[in-house]
């Protein structure tokens, strides 16, 4: 088991390294540069720019010189840990911890949503196969699926407005905004979090559902569940005791990506609903060739990704003996 | 919301109507804009004024945290006549934010040495008091309002001027390119301090609208140089300094002097000259700004501004649909709906408005715009193409196959104005009397003005040929983004220009390809529209028009004057009389005599070289705002974008 970790910990730095340098390529291919999109912004906005002003400024940001050059400066920040800055003027790791933790907070609520929801459902979908509580069960796991996350989360937010008047955006109400924290606060939070939670937590569920469905009934077919059944056993136990964490195996080597999905998951729904998270500021950051912050984040999202996937492997092999032994 | 829609008749159109009744001035409303007086003039009207102060600023100055009226004010305060009436003072107002810096910048951020009035009427003196230009406008002479403090108490004098002109505008750390403003002929102009509050400019060459340009410069040409100093190596120890960069995380000292020179900074530790000052960081979620006790404004009668104690901005980070439904809730004192809104969301706008008790506020836009303004591309690399894209007869016959009164029911249910891109109607430069070649839409004539550009052979499919024989094909650019309704213009393109002929592709391209290309001539025809100014900034110093510098009408005519003839090509005849009347211009002392080489430009643009046509200038509305009715003194129209001494004659009835 350790030789297959300390193997795995060396090869993150190359992929890692492979992955920077792409990045920083993809970002800067687009003609034009983060300064010339802030131009065309104001313009658009009907101001009056002083280009030399903004020429200025890019000299002082560095990002006149060629790109290997600017790559390699960057690069050598990074190792250090000092993520650089924006070229909007703002720290990389200030923007990053002001915002990940609400990023954890959305994703969490949503992953608990798909898993409480999702798990039972779908246990209930394979043992009751067929019946109308499956196909009912199903049914919703796919809307879900199948309703644009940003649709779903518009519909909801104006349902809400439309029955109570009020709009349920962002992650605090006015009141609650700039006030130290309280109970009454976190239940402001908490009544913010319904929406996200529901629209990501939809989306994932059909895919939780299936999965554990189609797994639980692989596994309820073989000879040792009937053997127990004749043995027996209670119902739930039987179900239980091996079917079951057999079924979550799958389930739980895709845990990885947990991590990333952390960013990723709810951006559309950010944007939609106005959460101060870090999926929004990529989004930003790509479209504006804001070249540091965006490297920078997706930097932080590949470390924790190829952590991710790691841990999800070790996970996965002390969850299966089968597995810790071909390792 | 059942039975609503029933019926064939289009429901919003009831509403637009209704929304159309409802802003009718009614009386009450129709008081037009605040004025703005010096205190002399309003004075020698209406008799002494007593000076007075909010509940606010009386309880601090009684506990004696502050001092009194008098001693914080100048002795020639500006008074504010306010749009409806003498307000009261007091309350929070609300207002809803991005995220970004924007809104604030544009409305709450500037006190400008000189401003134009609310209605645009006319150029006042606003941190000035009056100025004199002599040996033709090669020297400026500036008198600063005596007595104006900053936030934090330190008198305002001109040291903040000389500070922002030789220790910022001509510090190369600062501005490696330098700083356009201060820029002349062959060397920047020099500034001198006469006085605590006399300074005097002067330049090289003529400057004739200076004044005009401290109008609209952002930043401004003055600076809380008491407080910046301490970040300036000319004045503190660099030791000093890097303390600060090491304290902020950052790097160089023009690091940390960027975080906190430019008003749109917003840094609370800065002191400013406006009504409300930041309390807290504008990335809060709730971004404050509080009043500033040393405001030097009163209103008519003698109350110092602003009354509004002060303004709560709730941030909502880059909410689209879902940022302009929490406007309609009656939450928010006042919003903007600028992108949001939209015709199509007025009807609800309106509606919304009678059950949470807020007004729709028209604002007048500060360009007009028009829908599917073209940019040909004279410098195609396809000779055959550029033969033809050169010709105007050309341009003409696609301008004249445009049924631009369909264009205008189609997009604003007939609401906009058919019109090329120009300046903003009205005084002074009077838009609607110009651009208006090629209007009229006449399938005939276009037809006969192509056949005459050489187009008159055609392929067996029904389209035109070239000269060269290659079937006249259009591919359309349209920018992914800031377009201004650009694909719905594209498709109406499409339609019009293929009946008479011409085959088009429209293309969505991103946006920063749309740019390259048009940097480096590669489209064939490309739809953006373009700003040519009007009263708050001058057309000469607008990019699209008299700047010349973005002129994508013909970027290679431009990049031939700007490299005085190595690089690009010579332009026609009258595209050098355009700039050099541009050039004449800007230099010229006479109001009068701007305004008409502004005119004569644009007459130059349209009836000679008919470079670009638009189709529809989308109706004010477009752009509405929104006001609870508890905010009052609210101009309605109101401006849409930075006229200052607006927001300062708020106030909430409570």
């Amino acid at each position: 088991m350790l030789p297959f970790i300390a193997r795995r910990t060396a090869l993150m730095v190359p992929v890692l390294l492979a992955v920077s340098l792409l990045s920083f390529i993809i970002i800067e291919l687009p003609p034009g540069d983060y300064f010339s999109y802030y131009i065309e912004r104001l313009y658009a906005q009907g101001e009056v720019v002083d280009e030399a002003l903004i020429e200025s400024l890019r000299t002082q940001y560095g990002v006149d010189g060629p790109l290997a050059v600017q790559y390699l400066k960057w690069l050598s920040k990074v190792v250090r840990g000092d993520l650089g800055r924006s070229l909007s003027g703002e720290l990389v790791i200030v923007i990053v911890r002001e915002r990940l933790p609400w990023s954890i907070l959305i994703t969490a609520v949503s992953f608990v949503f798909v898993h409480v929801v999702g798990i039972p459902i779908g246990v209930l979908s394979a043992t009751k196969q067929y019946s109308i509580r499956d196909y009912v069960a199903t049914f919703i796991g796919f809307i879900g699926l199948a309703v644009p996350n940003f649709l779903l989360a518009l519909v909801l937010v104006w349902a809400w407005f439309a029955w109570t008047g009020q709009v349920q955006i962002g992650l605090f109400s006015r009141e609650y905004a700039m006030e130290p924290w309280s109970p009454a606060k976190i239940w402001d939070l908490l009544k913010h979090l319904i929406i996200p939670a529901v629209v990501i937590g939809t989306a994932g569920t059909a895919g939780t559902i299936r999965s554990i469905r189609a797994n639980l009934l692989d596994e309820l077919q073989k000879t040792y569940v009937t053997v127990a059944r004749a043995k027996g056993l209670s119902e739930t136990r039987v179900l239980y005791k091996y079917p079951f964490r057999i079924a979550v195996n799958p389930w739980a080597s895709t845990i990885g990506w947990l991590l990333p999905s952390l960013v990723s998951g709810e951006v559309l729904v950010s944007l939609v609903l106005g959460f101060p998270t870090l999926g929004p500021i990529l989004l930003d950051a790509l479209l504006g060739q804001d070249l540091f912050l965006a490297s920078s984040i997706i930097m932080i999202l590949s470390t924790l990704t190829v952590i991710g996937t790691l841990v999800s492997d070790i996970v996965l092999a002390w969850l299966d003996p089968r597995i810790r032994q071909s390792v | 919301m059942q039975g609503r829609y029933s019926g064939g008749r289009n429901p919003s159109f009831l509403l637009i109507a209704a929304a159309t009744l409802l802003l009718t001035p009614l009386p009450a409303l129709a008081d037009g804009f605040p004025q703005v007086y010096e205190l002399g003039a309003w004075e020698a009207e209406s008799g002494p004024l007593t000076l007075s102060e909010s509940p606010m600023t009386q309880a601090m100055v009684d506990a004696g945290d502050l001092s009194p009226l008098a001693e914080r004010i100048p002795a020639e305060p500006v008074v504010i006549v306010p749009t409806e009436e003498v307000g009261s003072y007091g309350g929070t107002m609300n207002f809803l934010t991005d995220g970004g810096s924007g809104w604030t910048d544009n409305w709450f951020l500037y006190e400008f040495p000189a401003v134009l009035t609310p209605d645009l009427a006319e150029i006042v003196p606003n941190t000035l008091t009056g100025w004199e230009a002599s040996d033709n406008a090669r020297t400026w002479t500036l008198y600063l309002r005596e007595g104006i403090r900053w936030s934090d108490g330190t008198p305002h004098t001109a040291d903040d001027w000389l500070f922002y002109w030789n220790d910022m505008a001509l510090n190369k750390d600062m501005f490696a390119s330098g700083m356009s403003f201060v820029e002349g002929a062959d060397a920047p102009g020099e500034m001198r301090r006469i006085d605590d509050y006399t300074i005097q400019i002067s330049f090289d060459e003529p400057r004739g609208t200076l004044i005009e340009q401290m109008t609209f410069l952002r930043p401004t040409p003055y600076l809380p140089a008491h407080y910046l100093k301490q970040f300036h190596p000319a004045y503190t120890d660099m030791s000093e300094i890097e303390k600060e960069i090491a304290a902020r995380g950052l790097e160089t000292w023009t690091d940390v002097m960027n975080q906190e020179w430019k008003q749109e900074s917003l840094s609370v530790n800065r002191p400013y000259l406006t009504s409300w000052v930041p309390a807290n960081s504008y990335k809060d979620p709730i971004f404050t700004l509080k009043r500033n006790p040393y405001y030097f404004k009163v209103d008519s009668a003698g109350n110092q501004l602003p009354y509004i104690d002060q303004i709560d901005m709730e941030s909502i980070q880059g909410a689209g649909e879902a940022f302009f439904l929490k406007s309609i809730t009656g939450d928010v004192d006042w919003f903007l709906t600028g992108a949001f809104g939209g015709l199509d969301s007025l009807p609800l706008a309106v509606h919304k408005g009678i059950e949470n008790d807020f007004r729709i506020i028209e604002p007048i836009p500060n360009c007009a715009n028009s829908v599917g303004t073209t940019w040909f591309n004279l410098f195609h690399p396809d000779p055959g193409m550029r033969e033809v894209l050169r010709n105007k007869d050309f341009r003409l016959g696609l301008s004249h196959s445009v049924n631009r009164d369909e264009v205008n029911q189609l997009l604003f249910k007939g609401a906009g104005t058919v019109a090329n891109p120009t300046f903003v109607f009205g005084p002074p430069y009077h838009g609607e009397r110009f651009a208006q070649v090629g209007l009229e839409y006449d399938v005939e004539l276009a037809n006969s003005l192509l056949d005459r550009a050489g187009l008159d052979k055609r392929d067996s499919e029904g389209f035109r040929l070239r000269p060269d024989g290659e079937r006249m094909r259009i591919l359309l650019s349209i920018p992914n983004k800031w377009s201004l309704l650009a694909s719905e213009a594209a498709e109406l393109y499409d339609g019009y220009w293929e009946a008479v002929g011409v085959e088009v592709q429209p293309t969505v391209v991103e946006w920063s390809a749309f740019w390259s290309q048009l940097d480096n001539s590669e489209h064939d025809v490309a739809i953006h529209a373009n700003c040519m100014g009007g009263r708050i900034v001058n057309p000469l110093f607008r990019a699209d028009f008299g700047a010349v510098s973005r002129w994508r009408f013909a970027q290679e005519w431009y990049k031939w004057i700007a490299s005085d003839g190595a690089e690009g090509e010579e332009p026609p005849e009258a595209f050098k009389r355009y700039r050099a009347i541009r050039d004449q211009a800007v230099q010229e002392p006479d109001e009068a005599k701007r305004i008409a080489a502004v005119q004569e430009m644009i007459g130059i643009l349209y009836d000679e070289l008919f470079v670009t046509f638009g189709t529809v200038v989308p109706p004010n509305l477009r752009g509405y705002q929104i006001a609870t009715n508890r905010l009052r003194n609210v101009p309605n129209p109101q401006q849409s974008t930075g006229i200052f001494n607006i927001p300062a004659q708020f106030y909430l009835r409570m």
